[in-house]
């Protein structure tokens, strides 16, 4: 491809280094852009021609990791997955995921979502612990059962969600749209019985009733999760289970 | 299930409200298109003094009276609650912002039913 295909484009990058900055501030590098290149790109051009010591979270490349979440022209994106001429041709501004304490520049410290995450107990819940020791058995699954949770476990932890959501930003102990959706993720799966175990944590102040349904979290899924739409089957669940017409079929053990 | 409790009763109280509420404008508001319905003398307007001590001299009033206002203070004031929990301020004061909400809502229904038993009272004795 000829050189005429490049075009400068302004990155505007929020700075910030606990140890050694009072206050973030923002630095503008010119970052010549092709067809094709990714903010990921952008960024380790800039990291290589103009600041070494800009940081930064990634390693997959192509958006399965979840590290490389961050605000780009005013939108929690990944990174990797996002072609710079999609977002402008002008200019673009890349910032760190709000909603989380910053480490340093563009890496935010995602601590506080892996602990709710693992508060909601994300992982099959059985009424009968030892069925896990038995491994001449497994739980049968239709295809039907599979839908009913495959869309929400295809979330990989890159916090857009939580970044996006006005009730985050404004209820520092809402638990969240990811932690909720998986919540529901694991409501969903025939082989999951841990509804009474989850129950109390989903209820609590800032918990599940405490979104609002606006849905921006699921508009920047990269994933196509849809937590919103997440968070509103588990609240038809809890209030289902309230009036007592909660029904559940669960998957038994069956020989393999 | 507390979050889900409220959230329910809200819900539940918000329809209410309507069937109440609705009740309420239709007699007061809408007689020309109802012809009066509700009101003992058709030919006079529902807050004419007849009209209201007749439909005073019921008990049901009172009673329809302290379930619309017991709805509309717990629908206002659990709304009230759940946006003033998510400021800062409602944050860090979370208990104390409940027990006033929880006062200010029970001392209110406890004065405006009195005011609907009492007027109750008052129209069953000029009504006699
Ligand atoms: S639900 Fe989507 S946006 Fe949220 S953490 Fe999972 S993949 Fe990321
Ligand atoms: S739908 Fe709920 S979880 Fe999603 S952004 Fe809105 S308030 Fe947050
Ligand atoms: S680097 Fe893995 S998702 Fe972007």
């Amino acid at each position: 491809m000829s050189d005429t295909s490049f075009r400068n484009i302004p990155f505007t990058v929020f700075r910030y280094n606990p140890q050694t900055d009072a206050t973030p501030h923002v630095e503008t590098y010119t970052v010549k852009v092709q067809s094709g290149m990714t903010v990921l790109d952008g960024l380790h051009q800039i990291k290589s021609d103009h600041d070494a010591s800009l940081s930064w979270r990634y390693s997959c490349r192509m958006g399965v990791c979840g590290s490389c979440g961050m605000l780009i022209n005013g939108r929690a994106m990944l990174a990797c997955n996002t072609q710079i001429l999609d977002v402008s041709t002008i200019a673009i501004a890349v910032a760190p995921l709000p909603n989380f304490p910053v480490i340093r520049d563009l890496v935010p410290d995602l601590e506080s979502m892996f602990v709710r995450h693992k508060e909601i107990k994300p992982w099959i819940i059985r009424k009968d612990e030892s069925e896990s020791d038995r491994l001449d058995r497994e739980y049968s699954q239709s295809p039907e059962q599979l839908e009913a949770y495959l869309q929400f476990s295809y979330c990989i932890k890159c916090g857009c969600c939580m970044a996006a959501c006005p009730t985050m930003a404004t209820d520092a102990e809402y638990l969240g749209p990811q932690p909720l959706a998986q919540a529901y993720r694991y409501e969903a799966d025939s082989r999951d019985q841990g509804f009474e175990e989850r129950k109390p944590i989903l209820d609590k102040d800032s918990g599940l009733f405490s979104c609002h349904y606006g849905s921006e979290c699921s508009v920047v899924c990269p994933k196509g999760v849809d937590p919103a739409k997440a968070i509103q089957l588990m609240k038809r669940q809890m209030v289902l289970d309230l009036i007592g017409l909660r029904r559940k079929k669960c998957s038994g053990l069956h020989h393999g | 299930m507390r979050q889900t409790r409220g959230w329910f009763f809200h819900v539940a109280a918000g329809l209410a409200l309507v069937i109440l509420l609705g009740t309420h404008m239709t007699i007061m508001h809408l007689d020309q298109v109802t012809g009066g319905a509700g009101n003992a003398d058709p030919a006079l307007k529902p807050v004419d003094w007849e009209n209201v001590t007749q439909r005073g001299d019921s008990p049901w009033m009172a009673l329809f009276y302290i379930a619309f206002l017991g709805a509309a203070l717990f629908h206002g004031l659990f709304g009230t609650r759940t946006i003033l929990l998510e400021t800062d301020f409602g944050a860090r004061n979370r208990k104390t912002l409940t027990a006033v909400i929880v006062i200010v809502g029970f001392g209110l229904f406890i004065f405006g039913s009195a005011a609907a038993i009492s007027f109750v009272q008052m129209s069953q004795a000029v009504v006699m």
